[in-house]
């Protein structure tokens, strides 16, 4: 079975729900603490770096634990080719550490997680449910069950989760998930943070590591999804059955 | 300070001798109205009923436990605090109202209990013309205190309520509510254990180094507010650290499992008003031991400060565990090497501050001196305060004769109140809180009357919660009470729950002002005959668990808030899967009002409106209630509706409103409604009531079922094709309805 590490740092707070989806989806899931040993971290077939607040957010959300020694073992099994999820705070953390999109493989950061901004007013944490669709969904292992036609309901709550991205980055090299509307018509409307190019999350160069401010553990159950929005999978609500992200942690887990 | 002369020369006659100045600061602390319920514990006592078959852990603790179900042969509970942080939202309305939350949720996680969600109530006033903008300030200040803790936390706003009148003006109200999940088997109790009669147990201090912050944070709680002493106010009010705190649980979680495999008997209890003088002499008191604290042992975060801050001063995100002395290593080492919690925060951490004693001497030291020196038993004498309350007629019924308006004129009406900041759509608000957090959300804020969430893993059992409070206080007092747990039970009815339990907090002015006193009873009875009246187990009230009383809330110049009863209502649905909806799905649905309408509209929001001085705030009849509440109940558990929402403030109007719209306004169909009776009654009567959407198919059982209750019932209208709300001659299309309610 495939071993799991859900990292929990000081401050995480979606490790348990994150572990459970996993687990649902064939994983043998483990939270394990920021200080564990880094030679046990680095047996671990997968990675999951969960949403929360680590370090309170001090300097910028992420900033933090992407200098924390776990993340030495992070980019050691990125550069092996092992799947690494980071969802939310796990989403900024990866882009401080430059783990993705990891452009020459030497961990430069060329992304950031900048706070919700429309119009030029500043928003604050945001919560809420919206949808996504992925690019170039080949590009990444995480997407193998998804469609470009996909248009996938998840909750965003963040407050620092507008993609900023250097010049060189060219977003078509990458597998990513964009801020779309119910219809899948990606447009600045349908753009609830004023992320560059409505990027909702992006993958690395070899697509093993993706980092993604939606949260997809609270869409992998059909019971998760809100009665009141506007998508096909309402209608499974009360049947007890997958949502529609558990694919992804369905393909990663074959992956790992 | 806030002891009264008498108190001081009480205290005196008590111990013989004068206090020390940090015993005076805690008896400050101690008989502060906030921690005594000086004025308030004989009528609570008077009228509250507390007890029920399905109480696992009645008043007295930090938290009140109700059992909510069994799975895997546990018995899992649901503990619930109920608190106000008004004062100090008010004064710095940020860290008011997060310390609020971080407050509330201690009390919750010292039980043993985990955190599942937070409920808040918040009470802004009016900015009439621009005439006070620092009413809209704290308002949004507010808003984000309660975020600011509860998402870093991880903790899901399980919704809310915003109300808004000009008597919250100098004093907003923050109440917030925290449910936790705990095994019955699990409860930690906040007290010595026995066993320290045959072995020496430590006292150990759990958290964040102790700072000079809410020094005399209760005593500043328990007084008007005076705008001249705003600065002595600022640093009466704490400082929250959500992201210590969710460390600190993530350790407790630790700690909680190792206690249970290696069958330690240990007491715990959070640090709250008082700092640790309450908590160490509480907990000591509760087991009936003593204790000796040495506050050069704790960790403070600035050197030299005096020891009457030390020992009182209201610093957050701290806990007081007594174990067993050989169990103490464990626990340090879990919070300070496993967690780390030194590296994180300056001398956070834990460590080992007293000793448990067999005298019942509450002792503390400082640099070779002893501080303190109280005998228990002194702590814990009763304190009270004679209140007096001045009865006055109340009017019950009405001759008010409503003129009939036209439909145009209704409709005007109907837009104002769809608009009013009372009815509108809260999205602006929630949005700023997560209410997904844990994953365990099924029904969201704003698409039901409860909000639903299963909180046990693998279990389709759900728990549906509601909070609740209204504006009939200035009218009728008693019906503000009644009414409050009369629509909260409704709320968590409609959505298919069975209610098992209440909470309450009492937000009221200066109890020495006997107009104000009876306010207060008025609001208790209220509370307690709607809890008697409308129970679901045979001869048994739905219990109240916890409660919190709050006083005080006027400023010097005389303006007192309205009578404020807060109600927590939760409830328990079998399986999740047969909840009922509140928006109207489907074509062709009949549409049947439940419930008398009355004209009785003091306090309603038509009244508001119409300007017009209505003297009879909208009755609690608890026989329709409960019939009501029986009969919705067994419709939604026989899958019979498809459809279900309460009736209360802005009426039927206000009820099919938010059927067609839900919460986001993503309209499926509109409505076709032919009413007969007066208009105005029937459309803006708040009296309790229900409507209900129920299938062709199903019409016949429905209807029959119906006329053999005692259920007053009408049948309103169906569902239809377009999206217009018609009724009689008169259609307004959806969008414009959706308009008022969110522009």
């Amino acid at each position: 079975m495939a071993r799991l590490a859900v990292i929990q740092f000081p401050g995480s707070n979606c490790e348990y729900e994150t572990a459970r989806a996993a687990s649902k989806a064939g994983f043998d899931a483990k939270i394990v603490r920021w200080n564990f040993p880094a030679d046990e971290l680095a047996k671990f077939d997968a990675y999951i770096l969960p949403g929360g607040f680590s370090y309170q957010d001090r300097v910028r959300a992420g900033a933090i634990s992407a200098k924390l020694p776990v993340v030495g073992v992070l980019a050691e099994a990125a550069h092996e080719g092992k799947p690494i999820l980071g969802i939310c705070n796990g989403c900024q953390i990866l882009a401080e550490a430059g783990l993705i999109p990891d452009l020459s493989g030497n961990q430069e950061v060329s992304v950031a997680l900048a706070r919700n901004v429309r119009d030029g007013q500043l928003l604050g944490f945001m919560c809420d449910w919206i949808f996504v669709k992925p690019q170039r969904p080949e590009k990444s292992l995480f997407m193998r069950y998804f469609l470009e036609s996909d248009v996938l309901p998840i909750p965003i709550n963040h407050g620092e989760g507008r993609f900023v991205l250097k010049p060189e980055v060219n977003v078509e090299d990458y597998a990513s998930f964009v801020f779309c509307d119910s219809h899948g018509v990606v447009s600045d409307a349908a753009n609830p943070n004023g992320s560059y190019l409505n990027l909702a999350g992006l993958s690395n160069q070899k697509g093993n590591v993706l980092a993604m401010m939606p949260h997809p553990e609270r869409s992998a159950f059909s019971k998760q999804i809100p009665i009141s929005i506007d998508s096909p999978w309402t209608a499974q609500k009360f049947e007890d059955v997958d949502g529609p992200w558990m694919k992804l942690f369905l393909a990663m887990r074959e992956a790992a | 300070m806030n002891l009264s002369s008498q108190e001081l020369s009480q205290i005196e006659t008590l111990l013989d001798r004068k206090p020390t100045l940090v015993e005076t600061y805690i008896f400050d602390t101690m008989w502060s109205e906030h921690c005594s319920y000086k004025s308030t514990k004989d009528t609570l006592k008077e009228f509250l009923p507390t007890k029920g078959s399905e109480v696992a852990l009645g008043i007295g603790e930090d938290s009140g436990i109700i059992r909510f179900t069994k799975h895997n042969g546990k018995q899992y509970c649901i503990a619930i605090s109920h608190e106000s942080h008004n004062h100090p939202s008010q004064i710095l309305p940020v860290e008011g109202a997060a310390t609020g939350v971080g407050g509330v949720v201690r009390d919750v996680y010292c039980m043993g209990a985990d955190v599942i969600g937070v409920l808040n109530s918040l009470h802004f006033g009016i900015n009439k013309d621009n005439q006070s903008p620092l009413v809209d300030e704290i308002a949004e200040n507010v808003v984000l205190g309660v975020s600011d803790y509860a998402n870093p936390l991880g903790v899901p706003v399980l919704g809310g309520e915003t109300l808004y009148h000009p008597s919250y003006n100098d004093n907003c109200l923050v109440n917030v509510a925290a449910l936790g999940l705990v095994d019955e088997a699990k409860i930690i109790h906040s007290f010595v254990p026995k066993e320290a009669e045959h072995e020496p147990y430590d006292v150990i201090l759990i958290g964040k180094s102790t700072d000079a912050t809410g020094f005399g944070g209760a005593s500043f709680s328990s007084a008007t507010l005076d705008k001249n002493d705003q600065a002595t106010n600022i640093g009466a009010v704490q400082v929250h650290d959500p992201f210590l705190k969710r460390v600190i649980v993530e350790a407790l979680k630790v700690l909680f499992k190792t206690i249970d495999d290696q069958k330690i008997s240990v007491g715990f209890k959070d640090l709250g008003a008082g700092g640790i003088s309450c908590a160490a002499s509480e907990i000591a008191v509760g087991g009936g031991f003593g204790v000796d604290v040495n506050l050069d042992h704790v960790n403070v975060a600035v050197d030299n400060l005096l020891p009457e801050v030390i020992a009182c001063s209201e610093t957050q995100e701290r806990f007081c565990l007594v174990v067993p002395e050989t169990f103490t290593q464990t626990v340090l080492d879990i919070f300070n090497i496993q967690f780390e919690m030194p590296k994180l925060y300056l001398k956070a951490g834990a460590s080992v501050i007293g000793k448990v004693t067999k005298a019942q001497q509450f002792i503390l030291r400082h640099k070779g001196e002893i501080v303190c020196n109280l005998p228990v038993t002194s702590i814990t004498t009763e304190v009270k305060a004679d209140r007096h309350a001045t009865d006055r007629q109340i009017p019950k019924t009405t001759t008010e004769i409503f003129p009939e308006i036209s439909l145009e004129k209704i409709q005007e009406i109907g837009s104002k109140i769809l608009s009013n900041p009372n009815n509108k759509s809260k999205r602006p608000i929630y949005r700023f809180f997560d209410n997904a957090v844990r994953g365990d959300s099924i029904l969201y804020p704003g698409e039901t009357d409860a909000v639903v969430v299963t909180p046990i893993e693998g279990c389709n059992t759900g728990l549906a919660v509601s909070i609740d409070s209204n504006l009939y206080g200035h009218h009728d007092p008693y019906v503000s009470g009644a009414a409050a747990v009369a629509e909260s039970i409704r709320n968590v009815i409609a959505v298919g729950a069975r209610p098992i339990a209440v909470t309450d907090c009492l937000n009221y002015g200066n109890p020495q002002k006997p107009d104000v006193f009876f306010d207060f009873r008025e609001g208790v009875k209220g509370i307690a005959d709607a809890c008697n009246a409308l129970g679901f187990i045979p001869n048994e009230p739905i219990p109240i668990i916890s409660g919190n009383v709050s006083l005080y809330n006027e400023s010097k110049t005389g303006s007192a808030i309205i009578p404020s009863p807060v109600i927590v209502v939760v409830g328990r649905i079998e399986d999740y899967r047969n909840v009922c909806l509140m928006q109207l799905q489907k074509e062709n649905q009949t549409l049947i009002l439940i419930g008398k309408r009355y004209a009785e509209f003091g306090g309603t929001q038509i009244s508001t409106i119409l300007n017009q001085p209505f003297s009879v705030a909208p009755q609690v009849r608890f026989d329709e209630e409960a019939a009501q509440n029986q009969l919705i109940h067994t419709l939604i558990t026989q899958k019979n509706l498809t459809a279900c929402h309460d009736i209360s403030a802005g009426g039927l109007w206000v009820t099919i409103t938010e059927m067609l719209l839900g919460e986001r306004g993503r309209t499926r169909v509109g409505a076709e409604l032919t009413l007969t009776d007066s208009l105005v009654t029937t459309l803006f009567s708040e009296n309790g009531g229900y409507v209900i959407a129920i299938n062709a198919d199903n019409k016949e059982t429905v209807i029959q079922t119906l006329k053999t209750s005692d259920v007053t019932y009408q049948e309103i209208g169906k569902t239809i094709p377009e999206k217009t709300l018609t009724i009689n001659s008169v259609s307004i299309p959806l969008t414009t309805l959706n308009n008022y309610r969110e522009n």
